[in-house]
């Protein structure tokens, strides 16, 4: 009887059972919805198989351009997010310039203020600023550009963060040793600093892409709601449309795919370079 | 040992119940399902709680009636749509719910409305909502009554009255005359004074009918306004939604999209217009009444007005509303209590909108509230007895001329231009694709 018992406790596994709240918050707020979205995306408003849903949206132009714009957007700030945050996080890795870190908190800090309350707050500048210089609205005239800035200012920490991770592990001898070697500093940059840095480059474009791809706020209110993304369709047929949470779905399923194919992207790069141990994912 | 695996279930299992649970504490319960800040919380200017609430009033007033427990579970929503497609999904289960009048008209006809007690030929309502029988206003009872319903109904079986008004543009005197906003076609107006400067509705049922009038502007000219079915005929066209007409109205939101119109919006435009971000802003009579009255309030004070456009407007009414399956007798005695006078005037004060209960101390509040001070020398004179059903005629000072008391109490003349919105019906699908392709151009 005791080794029966003995063998009976060996069997539950405490360590394991911890696995449990997880498994559940996983079935019930990630698995089970993403069927849901599944069904709604296939069915119609009666709840009968159809593929219509995706008819309808793919055979509109109008569906095209938003999630083209959507592209643009995504790709538009993570290039600019790139193009600010590396010498940034450059100057910011340098233990000369940044010797207690404070100024990686600067940077950070404003994540710290909720992101509507920041994107209201810039919108309000911007447009006074605009007002003043060219006597016009940046919000209301631009609204592609307002959408632009919008992003990048709330996206811009997500992008320096991997990269100031990954330019703490550079190897500075190597940067030394080509110097001494005799290349300039153009070519040390683009010859060692770079690709020691690629894995923080991935890892700063995807932290900045999906969030952008995804984004509804930030561009509803830098748009003043005249720019059209796909976070705000879907907003809209959920909201609005007859039968629209089977459009919503249907759109809401190809963001997932977009983003999908972006982290796979991510993991395909991540596999050619064995070295990559600094990206946040 | 087994205990404690058990535990380790048992905790994720006690979290959801815990969601679900604790229903018997109560006789009864209902679910009122109501737009966001449409009904008196309690609460000052400042937000802080100094009074008891409608709901709270209600469960203590039900309380003392029937000696049982209830509790009224109160959620909000923030377009009719929005309440549609939860009611629809099952998310949202409701015993009372206050949509617009065309979104009435849709569930109505879709029959997913319990009738109230309503005599069609007598045009009473029974005993149970005898307050709203004695005290609603007869102007809206028969506004409510010329809508038809497709079983041969008409819009008082299904709904009752709540809040109503208009809808017009809340402008800045100092930047717009009121002859240039006082039209529809400033939307299209070329000139640079107007570009950027009017915020529209982002909500497509709206935005829509502010193009219809654009669209056939030289048709409604051309009607006559002496003509006893005015109203009916600019309806009429109001409410078109064929092909040609989508169409048109789709060409002309581009354009205006294009030069006039700064924002798209819902909620922040009646704080965007304090701010000074437009000088214009499509807005609901009540919006622009806490748009005036906030501007007020600001340092120094600014001075906001409200016009409805000469061609006519909308005018929506909201109502309560049984969907299918509620527990019809408190939903009922809910809005009996409701419109009891005295509870009108809490929730007008608070909500801003127009409430269609005429009785004794709704009147005494008008006067109150807007009656010109008798020191005061230039004043006009507005009657109102179409609409209290007795004499009632009120002096406004003429400083306040297109301000909180015209937006709240238009005149009769004013009214016979303001049209019910209908539900676009089987043309909705194509509406809402040119409304997308509007968005995107």
């Amino acid at each position: 009887m005791e080794a029966v018992a003995r063998q009976r406790r060996h069997r539950f596994n405490f360590r394991g059972s911890l696995n449990i709240p997880f498994v559940v918050f996983m079935v019930f707020f990630v698995i089970i919805p993403l069927f849901l979205i599944l069904f709604y995306a296939f069915t119609d408003a009666e709840g009968h198989f159809s593929l219509k849903n995706w008819a309808d949206i793919f055979s509109s132009a109008e569906k095209w351009k938003t999630i083209g714009m959507t592209f643009l957007v995504a790709f538009a700030t993570t290039a600019i997010c790139l193009l600010i945050a590396y010498p940034i996080a450059f100057i910011l890795s340098n233990k000369k310039f940044n010797k207690n870190k404070v100024l990686v908190y600067v940077f950070l800090l404003p994540m710290w203020v909720n992101f509507v309350v920041r994107t209201m707050a810039l919108k309000d500048m911007l447009n006074v600023a605009f007002i003043t210089m060219f006597k016009t609205q940046l919000t209301a005239s631009y609204p592609l550009l307002g959408t632009i800035v919008g992003m990048v200012y709330d996206y811009l920490p997500f992008a320096i963060l991997p990269l100031y991770n990954q330019m703490l592990k550079m190897d500075k001898n190597q940067i030394e040793a080509a110097a001494d070697l005799g290349a300039n500093p153009v070519r040390v940059f683009y010859k060692v600093i770079i690709p020691m840095t690629v894995p923080g480059i991935i890892s700063a474009a995807t932290m900045t892409f999906m969030p952008t791809m995804s984004s509804y706020v930030i561009a509803f209110h830098m748009s003043n709601g005249k720019l059209p993304i796909i976070g705000t369709l879907i907003e809209f047929y959920f909201n609005t449309g007859t039968g629209g949470y089977n459009s919503g779905a249907v759109l809401s399923l190809v963001m997932l795919i977009i983003i999908g194919f972006s982290l796979v992207a991510e993991k395909l790069s991540d596999k050619k370079d064995d070295s990559r141990k600094a990206g946040i994912w | 040992m087994k205990i404690k695996k058990l535990l380790f279930l048992a905790i994720p299992a006690m979290a959801i119940s815990g969601l679900t649970g604790c229903g018997a504490k109560y006789d009864v319960k209902i679910t009122v399902y109501n737009w966001a800040d449409y009904i008196y919380d309690g609460t000052d200017d400042d937000g802080n709680i100094v009074d008891k609430s409608t709901v709270k009033r209600f469960e203590e007033y039900y309380k003392e009636k029937h000696n049982l427990s209830l509790k009224v579970e109160y959620r909000t929503f923030s377009t009719p749509e929005e309440m549609y497609s939860k009611l629809k999904a099952g998310s949202v289960k409701a015993d009372l719910i206050c949509p617009s009048d065309y979104m009435i008209q849709k569930m109505a006809n879709e029959g997913r409305l319990e009738p109230f007690s309503y005599n069609e030929s007598t045009g009473k309502y029974g005993e149970s909502l005898k307050n709203f029988e004695d005290n609603g206003s007869q102007f809206i009872k028969d506004r409510f009554k010329s809508v038809k319903l497709k079983d041969g109904n008409s819009f008082l079986t299904y709904a009752v009255p709540y809040f109503w008004g208009t809808m017009g543009f809340t402008y800045d005197p100092d930047y717009f005359e009121p002859e240039e906003v006082g039209t529809w076609e400033c939307l299209w107006n070329k000139d640079a004074k107007y570009k950027n400067q009017f915020s529209l509705k982002d909500s497509m049922r709206d935005t829509y009918v502010t193009a219809i009038f654009h669209v056939y502007r030289d048709e409604i000219k051309a009607l006559d306004e002496d003509d006893p079915d005015y109203n009916a005929k600019l309806t009429a066209i109001f409410n078109r939604c064929d092909d040609a007409t989508i169409a048109k109205v789709e060409a002309a939101l581009k354009e205006a999209k294009k030069t006039t119109i700064n924002t798209f919006e819902v909620d922040e435009g009646k704080d965007d217009i304090v701010k000074g971000a437009y000088h214009a802003n499509l807005a609901w009579s009540g919006d622009a009444i806490y748009a005036m009255d906030s501007a007020e309030e600001n340092e120094p004070a600014k001075y906001l007005n409200y016009a409805l456009p000469e061609e006519g407007s909308n005018v929506w009414f909201d109502g309560w509303c049984m969907p299918k399956g509620a527990n019809k007798e408190v939903a009922e005695e809910f809005v009996n209590f409701i419109s009891i006078p005295e509870i009108a005037v809490l929730n007008m004060s608070y909500v801003g909108y127009t409430s269609p209960i005429v009785g004794d101390e709704v009147w005494e509040y008008v006067k109150e509230t807007y009656a010109a001070d008798e020191k005061v020398e230039d004043t006009y004179e507005v009657d109102l007895s179409f609409y209290f059903g007795k004499e009632a005629k009120i002096s406004i000072d003429s400083e306040e001329e297109g301000r909180q008391f015209d937006a709240q109490y238009p005149t009769e003349e004013v009214l016979k231009k303001c049209c019910m919105m209908n539900d676009f019906g089987d043309q909705q699908k194509k509406v809402e694709e040119m409304w997308v392709r509007v968005k995107a151009a």
